[in-house]
């Protein structure tokens, strides 16, 4: 683990344009949440890959210019005007035809994305939530003793008895808490900005 | 060191304080038995409680989420001993929390306490809406709505003390013993519209209207659940810490009306009527109107999809039945019937031909049904499953209802008027439309809903196509294929139609003047122009019309994609869904089919 990695939130590394390590965090966590959205609910396979990568190139390009704002949830929000963005210009160009989901149906999803209350959007804020949450842990998980991370594992993600998992585990109850507290603490440091 | 606080220790649990004094608490704890005791309480803050579901499958959606993760079933010390409530059993886990019935110490009167999680009553602000939500509620007194007593507190757990209902929730009733006969789905409808008139009677309204929050009991008494529940989850949202309320509120949104996904806060009280719409739609078909998909293609599919209708689902739905349903499921609030009161009197003929009927005493195959009913009961499962414990007792008695209902005569239905858009008069030569669809790639919602109207109103539609057998739906398109009445050929007779309507969504071959099928329609449109006859189409059907030029400096409804490709086709009317320009009506999107419809039976009665 770089002291660097350990001081910074993956959106602080960012902000240092230099950190290339860290770009290809955000395109391996991005590509599929994005994708995975646009393929569902906006546009066809073939036009999907350009607009992603249209979406983080454009994401790439204002980081930089992108202030947290300390607001919760500002990142996604942010995100989620970039893309709606993205569409639009897609759409005025006519690159691409909108999944054949009733023409009216594309609009639709544009106006909500939009609206930060809608229901649009709030399912993009659980998507993405959930979904960076996942990847985060995923790529946490090499940074710690595989004990520690099974202990994590079974109280935090699976709710698991402590004592039970501390007997399974052969440590203290205590220790198991202090697993749990640590790996939450790395994600928390590193999710910062992109989930609170 | 000394013990660390309960609020420093919660937050070590949760790993939310700076490196150094995680490290400080961390050596104390190392050792120290009562702290790990102590953190065994540390409640779930957003990033615990996204962790927690990081563990269900990727992509899953949130009703998989939900089962996914485990709910914290141990009851919380603050009510072990609580002075006023003896805590019986767990009835069920809710969106906001567990479910447990307990009896009044001093009253011995059983209640259900619903736990709040503290991530909806994490400030005062929290704390005093959800007072005030069932302060509204508690002021509801009717036979169909479950009493709310009490908002209570005991430490900082919040709960609400409400009236015990021993029966079953209507999902649980229609996974047990599959869609309900049309009597008793139609009674247990009306009762709920009932508790509803009243609620909205004292301007409440629900919000959160589905199978779970309808109860039956034993004795087919109805009762609705939750009032003020989901608007207090509704406004907890925005500040929530946690995802619990999300997953409440639009996390399977099988019922929600569509203006309720757009903006939670304008929905008046007509989304509760569609929620009882789709929910009557689930009791006969055994299913919600739109089974398939995510959470975000529900809400969309509510927006502009019309549901398989009824009658595919459930052939003994009689006519004016299903209209009915439809009728409450109106994309439009405008369109749908507007009162609860109003559903409780169109329902009552379905019931009352039924009840009037001679039926197998309850007593006489009691002993066949009952097992049945109880043995599939899970110990707890659903999620609003309040009184599940009753049912032991209460699932046979209901069985002997159910049979009391049983076989509905459809010839001993009252005959009703149907429901249809505007009061039209057809004359009596029955007319003839021909509904000409793509042959790949019907956008349904394009057709059936029009299609039904029309013929509920005793003109005959034939469909046609440039081939023989079924044009096929388009990807994603909900309803069956459509079986084609008449194939397009270029010396085809067009006396018999009075109208001609082409629907979406891909007419591709309708559109190139250079391919038969595009010269065919040119010819037929010509025709019917010539002999002043009706030439319609909606949504995408709209690009026949547009790159025939029949739209050329005609005003016609604007349908987004017709428009963006051919914005100079036609004098394209923003805002207006159906618009009638002479012989020519148009319509902008599915979700219009109705108006489109009624446009169209407007102009054939003046014909």
């Amino acid at each position: 683990m770089s002291a660097d990695a350990t001081s910074a939130s993956l959106l602080e590394r960012l902000a240092a344009t230099s950190d290339a390590g860290a770009w290809q965090r955000l395109v391996d966590i991005y590509t599929p949440l994005i994708r995975g959205w646009l393929l569902r609910h906006a546009v066809q396979d073939a036009d999907c890959s350009d607009l992603v990568q249209e979406v983080l190139a454009v994401v790439t390009r204002k980081l930089p210019a992108f202030q947290h704002n300390q607001r919760r949830g500002a990142f996604r929000s942010w995100l989620r005007a970039i893309t709606t963005n993205c569409l639009r210009d897609f759409w005025k160009a006519r690159r691409y035809r909108p999944r054949a989901t009733g023409d009216s149906d594309f609009q639709d999803v544009l106006a909500q994305m939009e609206d930060p209350a809608s229901g649009v959007s709030r399912l993009w804020d659980q998507e993405h939530d959930r979904h960076v949450t996942r990847k985060l842990l995923e790529l946490l998980q090499p940074q710690f003793e595989p004990r520690t991370w099974t202990a994590f594992v079974k109280v935090a993600v699976e709710g698991a008895d402590a004592d039970r998992v501390a007997a399974e585990l052969k440590m203290t109850v205590n220790a198991v808490w202090i697993a749990k507290s640590r790996v939450l603490a790395r994600l928390r440091q590193e999710a910062s900005g992109l989930i609170e | 060191m000394e013990h660390p606080t309960r609020e420093q220790l919660d937050n070590f649990g949760l790993g939310r304080l700076p490196p150094q004094e995680l490290a400080a608490i961390e050596r104390h704890v190392a050792g120290c038995e009562p702290c790990a005791r102590d953190l065994r309480h540390c409640p779930d803050d957003t990033l615990a409680h996204l962790v927690r579901e990081a563990g269900s499958t990727v992509g899953a959606d949130a009703a998989g989420a939900d089962a996914a993760r485990e709910p914290n079933t141990s009851l919380p010390p603050e009510l072990t001993d609580h002075p006023r409530y003896r805590v019986l059993e767990l009835l069920g886990q809710g969106g906001m929390g567990a479910v447990y019935k307990a009896e009044h110490r001093l009253m011995e009167r059983t209640v259900a306490l619903k736990l709040i999680h503290r991530n909806f009553t994490s400030d005062s602000q929290a704390v005093a809406r959800f007072q005030r939500e069932v302060k509204a509620a508690g002021r509801l007194m009717h036979p169909n709505i479950v009493t709310a007593h009490d908002a209570e507190r005991a430490g900082d757990v919040h709960f609400l003390v409400m009236e015990y209902v021993p029966g079953r929730s209507l999902d649980r009733l229609v996974k047990d013993k599959g869609p309900l006969t049309i009597p008793l789905a139609c009674s247990v409808m009306r009762q709920a519209a009932l508790g509803l008139q009243h609620a909205h009677d004292q301007g409440m309204v629900h919000r959160d209207i589905k199978p779970h929050n309808v109860m039956v009991m034993s004795d087919g008494k109805v009762k609705v659940l939750d009032f003020g529940l989901a608007r207090f989850a509704t406004e907890s949202d925005a500040r929530r810490h946690g995802l619990t309320s999300i997953d409440t509120v639009v996390g399977t949104p099988d019922y929600l009306a569509p203006e309720q996904a757009r903006s939670p806060r304008e929905a008046d009280s007509r989304a509760d009527i569609y929620s009882l719409g789709c929910t009557l739609y689930f009791l006969l078909a055994g299913q919600p109107p739109f089974p398939q998909g995510t959470a975000l293609e529900k809400l969309l599919m509510h927006h502009d999809t019309e549901p398989t209708p009824l009658e595919q689902l459930r052939p003994d739905t009689p006519p004016e039945l299903a209209t009915l349903v439809r009728k409450m499921m109106a994309k439009n609030p405008a369109d749908r019937v507007q009162t609860p009161a109003e559903v409780a009197q169109a329902l009552a003929p379905f019931i009352k031909s039924a009840t009037a009927q001679g039926s197998p005493t309850p007593k006489a195959r009691r002993g066949a049904t009952a097992p049945a009913a109880t043995s599939k009961l899970r110990p707890r499962g659903s999620r609003r499953a309040i009184g599940v414990g009753a049912i032991a007792i209460g699932g046979a008695l209901l069985a002997g209802v159910l049979l009391s209902f049983l076989r509905p005569d459809r010839d001993q239905l009252d005959p009703k008027k149907p429901d249809g858009p505007g009061p039209v008069v057809v004359k009596p030569r029955q007319q003839h439309v021909l509904y000409i669809l793509p042959r790949i790639g019907v956008w349904f919602g394009d057709f059936g809903p029009v299609r039904d109207v029309l013929e509920k109103n005793g003109v005959k539609v034939s469909v046609a196509a440039n081939a023989k057998g079924v044009c096929h739906l388009a990807m994603n398109s909900s309803g069956e294929p459509v079986p084609i009445n008449v194939t397009l050929s270029p010396d085809m007779d067009l006396t018999p139609y009075d109208a001609v309507i082409f629907g979406g969504l891909d007419v591709s071959e309708y559109r190139d003047a250079n391919h038969d099928a595009g010269k065919v329609v040119r010819r037929i449109i010509a025709a019917m122009e010539k002999s002043n006859k009706i030439v319609a189409a909606l949504c995408t059907g709209q690009f026949v019309l547009a790159s025939a030029g029949t739209l050329k400096g005609k005003r016609a409804a604007s349908s987004p994609l017709v428009v963006s490709q051919l914005p100079e086709a036609g004098l394209w009317q923003k805002g207006q869904s159906v618009v009638t320009h002479d012989h020519i009506i148009t319509g902008g999107r599915p979700e219009d089919a109705a108006e489109f419809a009624a446009a169209i039976l407007e102009a054939l009665s003046k014909r």
